[in-house]
């Protein structure tokens, strides 16, 4: 039974449409990515999830729990990190994680939770005086603090430099090694794919596609790459014939297959196996990055 | 309760790492007891005040509102629309704590901001300046406790309605220096001419500067329920 479902969402600024019937679930002790551009509705649905926004129409239930009936209850059992939520500067790291231990019915002992992050050689730091990663280090460990469920992941890398993002899907995966279902909010294509176990792609206020990374690269189009020049002539049947083999495109000399993850693989034993070498062999991996552009209609870059 | 007692704590950390705040609410009367008391004649008896001095009666009652004004209408409001402005009340609206909590913690710290002022004030008057305290210390107590309230009160009103610290320090000065002068801070608000006179006396920071006034002077209660 999943632990977030969200079905027909609706919701209105004046004229505008912020969200379209925003159906999706999540299954606990997942990954979920909510991927899309700034503006396609990803930050208001997940307000309405966490009860700090109300939509016009449609029904979501967080762990049994209706978010605008139920927000107490709801609050203990998630644990938020807000993309633009703040602490009072002068605030000490170990303060933070006090007080917020003391708003939780069963909270976890907030001084392991500082080293388990990291945090412990900061604890007499105030928050204003903390490196961006740091603020997200502490904003997970006060995500966490109150034993939450689920926990919600608003923009977590945005600003960070390219190391600290690493470090941080680190982090995203040990909190679902804790066995907290994660719903992670992003627009990074290479944070989703490597990360999440299923993904709801918005586009303009709608839900253009769910899977898991893998079946939305599948449903956008072949996954690899692979161009080469063939030392010998060989036919087109032939490469059809090929175990992955999805589409081949020729250009003059060139060949260019299309297909699974594992063409490669085939390409080669099967060219070795006929004495051919391929020429100037190069293989490309085609990542989410083009599935969300083909889902969301989008006119490709290249 | 473990609770608003942490938060209690913590904002009161946080107000007292914030430097210029607390020392200007602890300076402030201070520097105007000691200003006033040095004024020619401050310290001489006075014909409107009944024979008493200046500074007996007027000036302390004048520095407790002036306090606990700036405290409720400038220094709290501020407070709260800075936390709504950089984001500090969505972290906490996302956490089981009910607003009510923040809200009641900013008061109480704010009051106890207000209570350590003037008592500082009164021990400091009546040590150095020879300013007599409190004739009526319950009433007075009374009073000041009544006054503060309605200027917490008038403040929590602005910081929920201000969006920005920015907007908040602009409001809360538009009505806090017409509160001051109807309350009868510059004048004595039986000197304002006539119409002005009933509006201040009926105006929360002028119906609290005259009960203080008269608490501080001795009044019985009889004497200081207006009406």
């Amino acid at each position: 039974m999943p632990i977030i479902e969200v079905e027909g969402l609706t919701k209105r600024y004046g004229d505008h449409t912020a969200l379209r019937d925003v159906s999706f679930s999540v299954e606990e002790g997942q990954i979920f990515g909510v991927l899309g551009r700034n503006g396609a509705g990803k930050t208001t649905t997940v307000e309405c999830i966490e009860g700090l926004r109300r939509a016009d129409s449609g029904r979501i239930s967080v762990n049994g729990l209706d978010p605008t009936r139920h927000s107490a209850e709801l609050s203990s059992t998630l644990g938020v990190q807000l993309q633009d939520g703040a602490l009072p500067d002068n605030m000490k790291v170990w303060e933070a994680l006090d007080l917020y231990s003391s708003l939780y019915p069963t909270p976890l002992n907030w001084r392991e939770l500082l080293e388990e992050w990291g945090l412990a050689e900061k604890r007499n730091a105030r928050f204003g005086k903390l490196s961006g990663g740091q603020k997200q280090r502490l904003f997970i460990a006060l995500a966490l603090v109150g034993d939450p469920r689920v926990a919600i992941l608003d923009e977590l890398t945005t600003g960070l430099d390219p190391q600290a993002r690493r470090d941080t899907w680190s982090l995203v995966e040990r909190i679902r090694d804790r066995g907290v279902t994660v719903l992670l909010i992003t627009h990074f294509m290479d944070e989703a794919e490597r990360l999440c176990d299923r993904i709801a792609v918005f586009d303009k206020g709608t839900v253009a596609a769910v899977g898991s990374p893998d079946e939305l690269m599948g449903r956008a189009g072949p996954r690899q790459r692979v161009s080469f020049v063939p030392s010998l002539p060989i036919s087109d049947e032939d490469l059809n014939g090929l175990l992955g083999v999805e589409a081949v495109v020729r250009d003059g000399d060139q060949v260019t297959l299309h297909g699974s993850s594992d063409l490669l693989q085939a390409v080669t034993t099967s060219l070795a196996r006929r004495e051919i070498v391929p020429v100037g062999l190069s293989v490309e991996n085609t990542g989410l990055e083009e599935a969300f552009l083909a889902l969301t209609g989008e006119e490709r870059s290249r | 309760m473990g609770a608003l007692l942490k938060m209690t704590q913590i904002e009161t950390k946080l107000l007292l790492r914030d430097p210029a705040t607390a020392i200007m609410v602890v300076a402030l009367p201070l520097f105007l007891m000691t200003i006033f008391s040095l004024m020619p004649g401050f310290n001489e008896p006075f014909d409107g005040f009944g024979g008493e001095s200046v500074v007996d009666t007027f000036i302390p009652g004048v520095t407790t509102v002036v306090v606990l004004s700036v405290l409720g209408l400038s220094v709290m409001p501020v407070y709260l629309a800075t936390y709504r402005e950089r984001g500090v009340l969505r972290r906490l609206a996302v956490s089981p704590a009910s607003p009510w909590l923040l809200l009641a913690a900013q008061l109480l710290v704010n009051a106890m901001l207000a209570i350590a002022g003037v008592a500082l004030m009164t021990l400091f008057a009546a040590l150095f300046l020879d300013v007599s305290p409190p004739g009526n210390p319950g009433g007075f107590a009374l009073a000041f406790l009544l006054a503060t309230s309605t200027a917490l009160a008038i403040g929590t009103l602005i910081g929920s309605l201000a969006s920005n610290s920015k907007s908040a320090t602009a409001i809360g000065l538009a009505v806090l220096f017409p509160l001051l002068f109807l309350a009868g801070v510059w004048s004595p608000v039986d000197m304002l001419p006539g119409t002005l006179s009933t509006i201040g006396a009926a105006t929360p920071l002028g119906a609290g500067l005259a009960a203080i006034r008269a608490t501080w002077a001795g009044a019985p209660r009889s004497q200081y329920t207006c009406c």
